[in-house]
């Protein structure tokens, strides 16, 4: 066998085992966690500007030039989008906070927004202390979105990609830890018992250039999809 | 190709087809029950009971698989007519579990759950709306257990019976088109969509195992 065949099938390997590192998913019981009253909802940690990817392009077929013109490609679709969500005030953070605060209220949690400036990607390694930051719990959110094709000839539809984790806010012991997952590709790499929502199907655009030409259900479909994420975690905490 | 070769091409694709749910067989949704005989309270007699699935492995998950069909208990409650499984829980602190309702074709068991003691005593009740999709359009749920939960009964939601959702699913696919003695690989989406009917039959998965740990 060439070192060019050896080398797929051990990429290919990799690939396979790297699904298999997932996040561990620990439920939440508001009794055991103490009936805690307040939650901060620690400022996410998701890109400014929405994503737009074309998962199965031809260019994946030609090593690095391929995936160089892939990612211009992506890169001149996500400038293009970032015009309509800028245009109407959109953003993805602000949208997941002001709808995850407003359902733990309605379901009885004195929720608030608390501030902070991230660095990097995924959670916190440091929580804010109990006096920089009072309240019972911290609820920490890395997520992802934007619209995702899986191929050139299916459409375009929202997808989000949430992981949450709640720290006790005295001792950061872990209360919950989740994973949601909105319109997912593949399913066989997040883990097992993630929460998946399916895409609503009243917005599909079949292609790039129709999701830019009807720029508005184009930003309500992404608003509403975070929308439906935000049900699934205060669901997760009731 | 080499021996090793073969081994680590079948065990990639195990691994890749590990995580597809098993093609299980179409049935009829039941959503009727008028003419079952039901009772008016659970039965604990029948429980099923967790087993490992890795003998001898300390701390293995403990899991149970139960069909829940045509001749399955049911109970009347003031005219609200379940089908329903028990299992019969380990006892034991740091324990969670996990109830998954899996689609037999079209037709998906509707489930709300009861948590009760050993007297048979109902100790908390999880309604239908804590049942979130899952990979393979499974219906899911996750609790930590508390002290004295020792069985589960998995009921079906007679308000949610008969009711339907078509699920989309998107993904990727890679296929290998030999050029010479390598390959390349060709990658192309696709969407499937489920139609899934809320039922008063199918398949209920139940697992206990310990909590695990937060790191990742």
């Amino acid at each position: 066998m060439s070192t060019i065949s050896r080398t797929s099938l051990l990429f290919v390997f990799a690939l396979a085992i790297s699904a298999c590192a997932t996040l561990p998913q620990i439920p939440y019981d508001r009794t055991a966690a103490g009936n805690p009253k307040t939650i901060r909802v620690l400022t996410p940690a998701a890109p400014e500007k929405a994503s737009v990817v074309l998962a199965a392009t031809v260019g994946q077929s030609f090593g690095l030039i391929g995936a160089l013109i892939d990612a211009g490609m992506q890169s001149s679709r996500e400038s293009d989008f970032e015009k309509i969500t800028t245009a109407r005030s959109f953003s993805g953070k602000g949208a997941y906070l002001r709808k995850t605060i407003e359902l733990l209220k309605a379901a009885g949690y004195d929720a608030s927004e608390g501030p902070i400036q991230r660095t990097e990607r995924g959670f916190l390694k440091q929580y804010p202390s109990a006096a920089d930051m009072p309240g019972d719990t911290l609820l920490d959110v890395s997520f992802n979105y934007g619209y995702l094709a899986a191929g050139m000839s299916t459409p375009y539809r929202p997808f989000v990609y949430a992981e949450l984790k709640m720290v006790r806010a005295s001792d950061k012991a872990v209360l919950m830890q989740r994973t949601i997952a909105y319109n997912t590709l593949n399913t066989v790499n997040i883990p097992e018992t993630a929460v998946t929502i399916a895409p609503d199907p009243a917005y599909e655009f079949k292609d790039f250039d129709a999701l830019i030409a009807d720029p508005d259900r184009a930003v309500k479909g992404l608003d509403e999809a975070i929308g439906q994420v935000a049900t699934a975690t205060a669901t997760l905490l009731r | 190709m080499g021996g090793w070769i073969r081994i680590a091409a079948a065990a990639v694709c195990a691994i890749a087809l590990s995580g597809c749910a098993t093609v299980r067989e179409s049935v009829p949704a039941r959503l009727d029950l008028s003419q079952a005989t039901c009772a008016s309270d659970v039965s604990l007699a029948g429980a099923a009971v967790l087993v490992s699935e890795k003998q001898g492995a300390k701390d293995a998950p403990l899991k149970a698989t139960a069909r829940i069909g045509d001749t399955a208990p049911c109970i009347d409650q003031a005219g609200q007519r379940s089908t329903y499984q028990v299992f019969s829980l380990p006892g034991g602190e740091g324990l969670m579990i996990t109830v998954v309702s899996v689609p037999l074709g079209g037709t998906l068991f509707s489930p709300r759950l009861q948590l009760r003691d050993e007297a048979g005593a109902i100790a908390r009740e999880v309604g239908r709306d804590m049942f979130l999709f899952g990979a393979g359009n499974t219906l899911q749920l996750q609790l930590r257990l508390r002290a004295g939960e020792r069985y589960a009964v998995v009921l079906s939601d007679p308000k949610t019976v008969g009711t339907s959702v078509t699920n989309i699913a998107t993904g990727t696919s890679m296929t290998g088109v030999p050029v010479g003695t390598a390959f390349v690989p060709i990658y192309t989406g696709h969407e499937n969509s489920a139609k899934l009917t809320f039922a008063h039959n199918g398949e209920i998965v139940v697992i206990v195992g310990a909590v695990p740990a937060a790191e990742k």
